[in-house]
């Protein structure tokens, strides 16, 4: 009833046309039903990206692979930079160097040790940012077996560059966090559900990874991108952390015998310049006015700020680590008194720079960590003698007389104080060492009260990841 | 049946017949017509003839074409008056025989048959027009009381004959208000029509066409330049919040050309896209805009604005309506793009009359509306120390606020940040004129506008535009062109200094005695150096749009609309030395922002529209084809080696390119429609789209879209109009369809490498995202119904509308733990969100006289939002923020029990009783609904004489974020609303803010958990004076000897009183970082001038 006709009027739509109207309704229409073409719908690849099986195709693209990673680690301001929320400053917060004077809660969890899982730079700039490199690792080392066309030699080399640096992130987090996930896929759905692995479990992948860096890499004087010499600092440390220590000693002795890559430099202010003849491997700034982090966030001009930047300044306790005489306190601490007196770390002496050459790097592995592995080997084989001479040398480059211990805690314990006044503010070195060695507890609970509590060795996993992924677990204490 | 076809025969015996005569005698007795139509066809008319008086019609198609369209109301009238009627122009008579009338060319001097003499009477011509003068075509002008009636040539004229001296005539046109007038002489009557106010009858547009509001299948709402003038904003969304059920408005911040949240009936995707798509006279509208803050990375904004708003780039004194189309039968012509609904705005069209000159000029001012209550140096103090001793700690060095400054001191952060008056100007002209073959509009505006933040911050926009309208001698081709070019300018500064109205009381001085920041020492982060970090913003924007159409037949067109886009936005953000804390570096450095986006559309369609059955057939058929290419890029320059040539990319000694994004977009669709329109009572409108985007990954980039819609006039059945007579109109109407959503990052299911910052000179390559191929459609199933009841011949009106809508294969941004190496995967999820709401309306004319009338209109709107279905929901990520059966707008969270009277920290439901508070554990299951629960708006219109006043409230019912636990925990270094006095202070307090603190033990552990609670989201509801305009008309007499048209007076306030319980500045802002800068209270007084 409703509709009495249409369909026979719908047929006749037209009827009444003239020829030449409908010849033209007929075109339009034809035009219409022939849209709906594919290529229409169809857009390449944005020219600012590429596709992974371009990368993979010449060693020029392939080895931009590799530089992202270090492009992104020096530019983060996180994880590996030497910036404020970077393992270099967030341990050494952590630990007994640094005091924060920030009223920002991120800095004033890791000083006052009470951290919260959503800690945003526990979440971002810690895991989060350690894993992304591992996936760049893991996708780096998948296309390249993809890969056609690529030289031997560039393969070769960008594996081991992948192997070091999901070591070399795998470590870290491994020390921040205890267990953890050891990932060796980008498939995601299987990352994502990934259980923590003992860390012993973990120490063992990143032997393994490391070894096959060391075959892979190149032996060369490169300090800038990792070559053989860095993943054997890396391996020896590793084997020093997991008491390996004939391992140990035979590691850091082949970079120390690699004389003619690298000494000791004589000088304190030439050791943190670029290409420094100690330096075993170091990050590069590409930032503008920037050479390193580290400088740019150490130095103090004015009293510490209350911000992110500029926001600490060294611990007492630090300060008097230091002997009477040692010339690291001169050339390495620096001061400015605006109100109050406020010493600094000045092993980068570069706060700004307004030109393009970058005078200072930041150094990740340097010759001086080599000797003080091969010492507390050698004090654990039983080569007292041995370990002197590599603390010694050190010790005279501060100016500082030579130690006379004869026994192995006596030892022990002048080694673990060198290391505080060498390496303090350089990559959690005093941090990871307080943990490893089991004097976190009893030393922090006097220096880092009343906010220290035994659960503060580890960093609490970050909430997100809980939430994320049901498999893992929280750390003891964190909620 | 083909009467013409039939004719030559009868004709022929007619002609022949020897009785013609004879039989022309004969009259029907008894045959009368009953019909009331507008713009019918003349054959359709004849069919009812036919059904009527069983009397068939022969004539010849050459002297009396059946195309033509005729507007009559007949009651009860004899067949032969009627048919007097139809012909009375024409030379044209008509005899009977048998069952037929014939109609035949008149011989001369032969008088009308059938036409019934009076003494008294006599012909009227008479002219119809609108306002400006331009010709009305199809009025109908019929005798009040009496059947005779006729409509209007394209001339806009009529000739009525045979008319009583006194008779009164109604003359009622669509889209203008129905008007009577008395004849007193012969003379030629002119009736001037004003546009429809509440009427049934008024234009709205749709997609791809245009309806009324009597017509319509589905859901559309409408605002007109009449209410858009009536509010000193210049965004046009901002001018429509209170006015349209169903569209929630929401500012993020009171800034000039801020981001502005659009949620049409609620929110239809997890993770996807829930803007509108906004369509600009038949154009798309980028609903995103070019800020660099979209493509920085996280932490690098550079500016206060979020994401900005595109829309602003709209020149809002050009839109003469802005049509909201909501439900499936409105929207699924869209198909992919209509999900969330989709928003039209008509720009003023060029109008056929003398030339005329509209001025507009208004100037005014605005100030924060309502201030919050932060403690001042002495509670402040107070604070600080009580915190200490609850910690049993001593202030140490680093406690600079109340160790190292002067704790004498007071500032009023809130003054001096926010506490300015703004000043507004806004000046438009417009010219409008031509002929019935071209006419055009010409206009231009600027408007300036600035802050409530010390220093010289402002917003100025500056617009022209062109529409021309031009048409063949013939009529059938016609061109509409427009163009316009809108650039505006937004000076301010780099973030919100909202931000920083927790600074101390006890601050320092903000200058030093050389007027240079003060940085006691570098002890205080001086909050107006942000004030020094600038931003500035240049956006341009070139519109044009052309429609092509030829009149192949009668009722056929083909029709073509073109559209460009160009769009560019270019951003600085200086950093200059005199804003930097001297403890880093004192280098001036700069961030510089480009972004582009060009997008052109062409539409090819054919329309069709026949008369059938009794009935009126319309058909569209089109398909589209479009692209956009947007890039946007982003630089750093250091080195400045003073702070004066900040803007200058080329003076940096250091350049670094950040950031380049590249975005391509293909779009290609077939749609089409089908309306039937049964004896303006019974009506069925069907459409349909394929789309094809390149959004999605290979073999799912088409998809099919298409709804329903019926309406039913119930009005018109006899038996309403006998039972139900205090009815003046009634329609039932009921949609269904399925829209999509294809609101999603371009190149999403690529897996790709982009250029990262070089290192070692080489440039550096990183993943991008990861690679996912079943990348498809979010649907939305979207069913209506709804009821609109008129009331007193339609001066009460009252709408109400019942939606469910179910969204689909949700595009779900699947945030991925940190162990994939990326944050997050776009992914399809079997999951259901259902939207379901009622939407209510009501306009009444309450009094209407020539000297007062009073006009109303309410709104509100009910929406409901729910997770229907989230298959193992808690095995995902998501668990910890939606709940199957809840909104998705919850938090999650702890329930927050109260201040423990003994310790005096928060306390929260320990639900597994292990006597520990955990995240995510069951402790953290309790969920608290945020966002609107129900909104709407009332205006009264008021007219009397010369005045005219308009008042809008607008309400909302909502909970959001409570200002309160936006600070840092009470006791630290960080200034607070006063409410924390009222804190734990020793054993049996019973309060509502845990005690001072500022260590981070437990008490800072029980403020944390508290931000994770349910206790922070409050009841934000708020009612607003949103809007008041008062206006006066000059007398006419006045205008007259100025030789001017109109011209008018007018005071306007926007956000006047606002009445809520939220403490915080402003509830619609309310947000879970800081306070926002506030939507200002603004008083304009303006001049509206016509030449």
């Amino acid at each position: 009833m409703l509709l009495k006709y249409p369909q026979i009027k719908v047929l006749q739509l037209f009827s009444g046309a003239p020829r030449k109207g409908r010849t033209i309704a007929g075109i339009a229409i034809i035009c219409l039903i022939l849209s709906g073409c594919k290529k229409l719908i169809e857009v390449p690849v944005p020219p600012t990206e590429t596709t992974p099986e371009i990368v993979y195709t010449s060693d020029a693209n392939a080895t931009s692979a590799v530089i992202g990673i270090y492009a992104d680690m020096i530019s983060s301001k996180g994880f590996a930079s030497g910036g404020t929320r970077s393992i270099t400053f967030l341990n050494a917060l952590s630990a007994d160097e640094m005091e924060s004077y920030s009223s920002m809660t991120v800095p004033r969890e890791f000083y006052q040790n009470s951290l919260n899982s959503n800690n945003n730079a526990v979440e971002n700039n810690l895991w989060d940012e350690g894993y992304k490199y591992i996936y760049a690792a893991n996708a780096l080392l998948e296309g390249l077996e993809r890969s056609k066309g690529l030289s031997e030699f560039v393969t070769a080399r960008l594996k081991g560059e992948a192997y070091f640096i999901r070591a070399f992130c795998h470590f870290y987090l491994v020390n921040l966090f205890g267990d953890i996930p050891y990932l060796e896929t980008t498939d995601y759905t299987k990352n994502i559900v990934s259980y923590r692995q003992l860390s012993s479990t973990v120490y063992q992948h990143i032997i393994t990874d490391l070894q096959n860096a060391q075959t892979l890499l190149p032996d060369n004087k490169e300090r800038l991108r990792p070559n053989k010499w860095a993943a054997t600092a890396l391996l020896a440390r590793v084997y020093l952390y997991e008491r390996n220590w004939s391992q140990a000693e035979a590691q850091a002795m082949a970079i120390i015998d690699n004389k003619a890559n690298y000494q000791l430099e004589d000088s304190l202010n030439r050791v943190f310049l670029t290409n420094s003849g100690e330096a075993i491997w170091q990050l590069l700034s590409n930032r503008a006015g920037v050479d390193t982090w580290e400088g740019r966030n150490f130095i103090l001009t004015l009293a510490p700020a209350t911000g992110e930047s500029n926001a600490a300044a060294l611990s007492d306790y630090l300060l008097k680590a230091f002997e009477k005489g040692d010339q690291r306190r001169r050339a390495w601490v620096d001061s400015i008194t605006v109100g109050g007196k406020y010493f600094f770390p000045y092993k980068y002496k570069i706060k700004n720079d307004n030109d393009t050459v970058v005078d200072e790097s930041s150094v990740v592995l340097r010759l001086a960590e080599q000797y003080f592995i091969r010492a507390e080997a050698r004090v654990h084989l039983g080569n007292f003698d041995g370990a002197k001479e590599d603390v010694n040398l050190i010790r005279r480059r501060a100016g500082l007389p030579g130690i006379t211990a004869n026994n192995e805690p006596d030892l022990l314990a002048a080694i673990a104080k060198e290391r505080q006044v060498e390496l303090f503010t350089e990559w959690g070195h005093r941090w990871l060492d307080l943990k490893r060695t089991g004097q976190a507890i009893p030393v922090l609970s006097n220096e880092k009260a009343p906010g220290w509590q035994p659960m503060d060795t580890l960093y609490p996993i970050p909430q997100n990841e809980l939430i994320l992924n049901k498999n893992l677990t929280q750390n003891q204490g964190y909620n | 049946m083909s009467y013409k076809f039939l004719f030559s025969l009868f004709f022929a015996l007619a002609v022949l017949s020897p009785g013609l005569k004879a039989q022309s005698q004969y009259k029907p007795v008894g045959k009368r017509i009953s019909f009331v139509g507008k713009n019918v066809r003349l054959a359709d008319f004849f069919n009812v003839v036919w059904d009527q008086t069983h009397m068939q019609a022969f004539y010849n198609d050459e002297q009396l074409s059946s195309e033509e369209r005729i507007t009559v109301e007949f009651r009860r009238e004899p067949l032969d008056n009627v048919l007097a009627f139809l012909l009375r122009k024409k030379q044209l008579t008509w005899y009977y025989r048998e069952e037929t009338f014939v109609i035949l060319p008149k011989k001369p001097g032969e008088p009308d048959l059938g036409q019934m003499p009076d003494e008294a009477t006599m012909s009227i011509p008479g002219m119809v027009t609108d306002k400006s003068g331009a010709p009305l075509q199809n009025a109908s002008v019929i005798v009040k009381g009496g059947r005779k009636g006729a409509s209007t040539s394209e001339a806009g004229k009529f000739l009525l004959s045979g008319i009583r001296k006194k008779t009164v005539l109604s003359i009622s046109c669509i889209g203008y208000a129905s008007k009577d007038v008395q004849v007193f002489d012969d003379d030629t009557l002119k009736v001037q029509l004003t546009p429809a106010v509440t009427g049934l009858d008024e234009v709205l547009v749709i997609a791809y066409g245009t309806s009324t509001r009597r017509n319509l299948t589905g859901a559309v709402s409408e605002v007109t330049s009449k209410d858009i003038a009536q509010q000193p904003v210049s965004d046009p969304l901002l001018a429509m919040q209170g006015r349209i059920p169903g569209l929630s408005i929401t500012q993020t911040s009171g800034l000039p050309g801020a981001e502005v949240k659009v949620e049409l009936r609620g929110r239809n995707s997890i993770a996807a896209g829930n803007n509108p798509l906004y369509i600009v006279d038949g154009i798309p509208f980028p609903g995103t805009a070019l800020t660099f803050n979209n493509i920085a990375t996280e932490g690098s904004s550079i500016s206060a604005l979020g994401a900005s708003n595109p829309l602003n780039m709209i020149n809002i004194a050009d839109i003469a309506s802005i049509d909201v189309l909501k439900d499936a039968d409105a929207t699924a012509i869209y198909g992919s793009r209509g999900a969330n609904g989709v928003i039209l705005i008509t720009t003023k069209a060029a109008k056929q009359g003398r030339m005329k000159m509209d001025a507009n000029i208004y100037s005014g001012v605005g100030t924060m509306g309502h201030s919050a209550n932060y403690l001042n140096t002495q509670q402040y103090l107070q604070m600080r120390h009580e915190a200490f001793r609850n910690d049993k700690t001593d202030p140490q060095l680093s406690d600079y606020d109340i160790v190292s400054w002067d704790t004498t001191r007071y500032t009023d952060w809130q003054k001096e940040l926010l506490g300015k008056t703004a000043k507004i100007t806004d000046g438009q002209i417009a010219f409008s004129g031509g002929d019935s073959t071209i006419q055009a509009r010409i206009s231009g505006g600027y408007r300036r506008e600035s802050t409530i933040y010390p220093g010289d911050f402002n917003y100025q926009k500056a617009s022209g535009r062109i529409n021309l309208n031009m048409l063949s001698r013939d009529k059938r081709l016609k061109l509409t062109v427009g163009a316009s070019y809108v650039a505006d300018k937004n000076y301010l500064p780099a973030k919100d200094l909202a931000a920083f109205l927790g600074t101390p009381p006890t601050a320092p001085v903000i200058y030093d005695a050389a007027g240079k920041l003060n940085w006691a020492d570098g002890t205080f982060e001086n909050p107006m150096a942000a004030a020094l970090r600038t931003y500035k913003a240049k956006t341009s924007n070139l519109m044009t749009n052309a429609v092509l159409s030829y009149k192949i037949l009668n009722g056929l067109h083909v029709k073509t609309s073109i559209g460009y886009n160009f769009m560019e936005m270019h951003e600085i953000q200086p950093n200059p030395i005199s804003s930097l804390n001297p403890a880093g570096s004192q280098v001036g450095y700069s961030n510089f922002g480009n972004g582009s986006s060009k997008s052109w559309i062409v539409e090819p369609q054919v329309s069709y529209v026949r008369d059938i059955a009794k009935g009126q057939l319309e058909v569209l058929v089109g398909t589209t084809f479009q692209q956009e290419i947007r890039d946007q890029e982003g630089f750093y320059a250091y080195g400045y080696a003073n702070d004066d040539l900040l803007e200058n990319m080329t003076a940096a000694s250091i350049i670094q390119k950040l950031d380049q994004r590249y975005y391509q977009y293909h779009y290609n669709a077939l749609f089409g429609r089908i309306n039937y329109k049964w004896r303006d009572k019974y009506i069925i409108n069907l459409t349909g789209r394929r789309d094809g985007s390149s959004r999605f990954g290979p073999g799912r980039e088409l998809a099919n879209f298409g709804s329903i819609g019926t309406a039913w006039i119930f009005s018109r059945e006899p038996w309403v109009e006998t039972t139900l007579p205090f009815l003046s109109f009634g329609k039932l109407r009921a949609s269904y369809g399925r829209t999509g959503n294809d609101q999603i990052a371009d190149y999403g299911y690529y897996a790709t490498y982009s250029t990262s910052l070089p290192y070692l000179g080489i440039a550096g390559l990183s993943p991008t995202r990861l690679f996912n191929a079943n990348y498809g459609w979010e649907l939305s199933n979207k069913a209506e119904v709804g009821l609109e009841l008129g009331f007193r011949q339609d001066q009460v009106l009252f709408r109400a509308s019942y939606y469910h809508n179910r969204s689909s294969n949700q595009l779900v941004k699947y945030p991925l733990s940190g162990l994939s190496g990326f944050d997050f995967i776009i992914d399809n999820y079997p999951a259901v969100v259902q939207n379901t709401g009622w939407e209510i309306e009501l306009n009444t004319v309450n009094v209407k006289h020539r000297n007062f009338s009073w006009n109303t209109s309410f709104n509100i709107s009910i929406p409901n939002n729910k997770l229907l279905k989230f298959p193992e929901l808690d095995k995902t990520p998501y668990s910890n923020y939606f709940a199957v059966g809840q909104p998705l707008n919850i938090i999650k969270g702890f329930h927050y029990l109260g201040v423990n009277d003994k310790t005096g920290l928060y306390e929260f439901q320990d639900v597994n009783n292990d006597g520990k508070i955990v995240a995510l554990s069951a402790d953290y299951s309790f969920t608290k609904r945020t966002g609107s629960i129900f909104y709407g708006g009332l205006q009264n219109s008021l007219h009397y004489k010369n005045w005219q006043l308009d008042v809008l409230f607008q309400f909302v019912k909502q909970n959001r974020y409570d200002f309160l636990y936006t600070h840092l925990m009470p006791g630290m270094a960080d200034n607070q609303p006063v409410d924390v006095l009222g804190r734990w202070q020793a054993t049996g307090n019973r309060t509502g803010t845990q005690q001072f603190s500022q260590l981070l033990g437990n008490a800072y552990t029980a403020y944390l958990n508290m931000q994770r609670s349910d206790a922070v989201i409050t009841d934000a509801s708020y009612a607003r004076l949103k809007n008041l305009s008062l206006g006066y008309q000059l007398p006419e007499k006045w205008m007259r000897s100025a030789h001017l048209q109109s011209a008018r007076f007018y005071l306007q306030g926007q956000n006047l009183f606002t009445f809520t319980g939220y403490k915080g500045q402003d509830p619609e802002v309310a947000s879970n970082e800081h306070e926002i800068y506030p939507p200002l209270r603004i008083w304009t007084l303006g001049l509206q001038l016509g030449l």
